[in-house]
């Protein structure tokens, strides 16, 4: 589908007094890369109008910096149907220790033995959908199909910065420990979040990450 | 510069918030109510967006060691300057040496304006100690004996006098009304709009946002993608928790909002405490449903 009759099947609403929500019906493969150039055109551009625009998984959320709305929906409309693919954005590559608490069981639910399954996410390409939940918390798609499966049923309190994690379709890297409820299979020593430097955050909407083993 | 003596609650530099950087996992955070700021930091003399002492909860003691002209807003409370009551809402000359006094209620929310601002250090475009995640280092704990500087120095003379009337604030409640404008999921609810809640019971608050207990209120699940925040959203779980976004949300979410509380009550979150019940008002133009 070209960027025009994606944009044709956008449902904007208004998202309370002070932004916009433009969403599609479900994900797909050239909304993704619509969605990261439009990211990475707002990271450039800065328009005076928008106080922040957050890429989903299906959708963008823009935040007003004044009360006039019609600005803000030119600027994404226009972003939308112009900005460049972000072609294969930064590659990154992660050592990865393939030690995580819920290896072994993740295996056994999924008829592996760990080897196979660190093997398989070590072959995996992945894309950054999206950044959320936490500071620097990339969703990380492109998993092997193989290890696809449910998140924990109960949340861990405590799961250590580095822990590499999977769930659903997705793998990630907590960049702080926090709670979490993805299942831990690896960890790495690749700091994701710089909070004293002057750029925040390593993997942006659009790149591609790749787990080297380290063990 | 001001230096705590005592620490009762939850104390942090906020101004107007850290834009910019919400797909970067980080929510803008700053002030919990941006009125109550701009309130203080007129009365102090600052630029109304200025860092200023966000107090949560039970209230401090602190030693005044430069002398200089602040302000009090948000919820008022009893205040002493060595013994002598003070009032919220109007510029205040207060001389090196003394010994301030803010009692722990009633009311969960101050902010205390210091002439010159508030310092945190200056991080990407803001001095607000958010996310307070102490993971991140960005929140520095008060306790007794932390000192806080002013970022710029506080005028050697008392400027302009002002009194504000806390009338134009949101009501000190309780009741405790939040006025609601559909969200952008509010089609995807049944027809019967009844089912969602209109009284919601605090179950937990704070700058995250306020989590609701009891009768689950719309326990079928709505299938989102995940999707970026907004301030005042209210997201509906599975289980049919309501949330409440506050200043420093989670960044993305993938639960469904059939409302989102109008910008102007925002800061009546602040003012929640759990066993709080709040009502939803449909604000001005938001369709209504018969009861």
């Amino acid at each position: 589908m070209t960027p025009a009759e994606l944009w044709a099947q956008v449902r904007t609403a208004r998202y309370g007094g002070a932004a916009f929500l433009f969403e599609w019906e479900e994900a797909r493969a050239e909304l993704t890369e619509r969605l990261w150039a439009l990211d990475r055109r707002w990271r450039a551009a800065r328009p005076e109008t928008i106080a922040d625009l957050i890429v989903g998984q299906n959708s963008v959320v823009a935040t007003l910096r004044g009360v006039d709305a019609d600005p803000v929906v030119r600027w994404v409309e226009e972003a939308f149907l112009t900005a460049p693919a972000p072609d294969r954005g930064t590659s990154h590559r992660i050592a990865v220790v393939y030690d995580g608490e819920d290896l072994a069981e993740v295996a056994e639910t999924l008829g592996l033995d760990p080897e196979a399954v660190a093997a398989r996410h070590a072959a995996s390409v992945f894309r950054v959908g999206w950044v959320g939940f936490l500071p620097g918390f990339a969703y990380l798609t492109g998993l092997d199909p193989g290890l696809v499966l449910p998140r924990r049923a109960a949340v861990r309190p405590k799961v250590p910065a580095g822990a590499v994690a999977v769930a659903d379709a997705m793998s990630a890297v907590y960049p702080l420990s926090s709670p979490g409820g993805w299942h831990l299979i690896g960890r790495t020593a690749k700091p994701l979040l710089t909070p004293a430097g002057p750029r925040l955050t390593l993997l942006e909407p659009g790149d591609t990450v790749r787990f080297v083993r380290d063990d | 510069m001001i230096e705590f003596l005592s620490v009762r609650g939850m104390i942090s530099v906020q101004d107007g918030g850290r834009f910019g950087r919400q797909n970067e996992g980080l929510a803008p955070g700053g002030a919990f109510d941006l009125p109550s700021l701009k309130a203080a930091n007129l009365l102090a003399g600052n630029a109304p967006e200025a860092a200023a002492l966000e107090i949560l909860g039970a209230g401090l003691t602190a030693l005044v060691r430069v002398s200089l002209p602040m302000g009090f807003a948000g919820h008022p409370r009893p205040l002493h300057a060595d013994g002598h009551p003070l009032p919220f809402y109007t510029t205040l000359w207060v001389k090196a040496g003394t010994v301030l006094d803010l009692a722990d209620g009633p009311g969960q929310h101050v902010v205390w304006a210091l002439g010159g601002g508030a310092y945190a250090p200056l991080r990407h475009g803001s001095r607000s100690e958010t996310p307070t995640l102490p993971q991140l280092g960005w929140y520095q704990p008060k306790r007794a004996h932390t000192v806080i500087c002013t970022v710029k120095p506080p005028p050697p003379r008392p400027g302009r006098v002002l009194q504000l009337d806390p009338a134009d604030w949101p009501p000190f409640g309780p009741p405790w009304n939040l006025r609601v404008v559909p969200g952008p999921d509010w089609d995807r609810f049944p027809a019967d709009k009844t089912a969602l809640p209109r009284e919601i019971r605090v179950a937990a608050a704070g700058r995250m946002g306020i989590r609701a207990s009891g009768d689950p209120v719309y326990p079928r699940p709505i299938r989102l993608g995940t999707r970026g925040t907004v301030a005042g959203a209210i997201e509906v779980d599975a289980s049919g928790t309501a949330m409440l976004l506050g200043p420093e949300r989670q960044t993305t979410g993938g639960y469904p909002v059939p409302w989102v509380i109008v910008p102007e009550d925002l800061g009546v979150l602040a003012e929640l405490a759990p066993g709080a019940v709040v009502r939803l008002i449909p604000a001005d133009g938001a369709r209504r449903e018969a009861p």
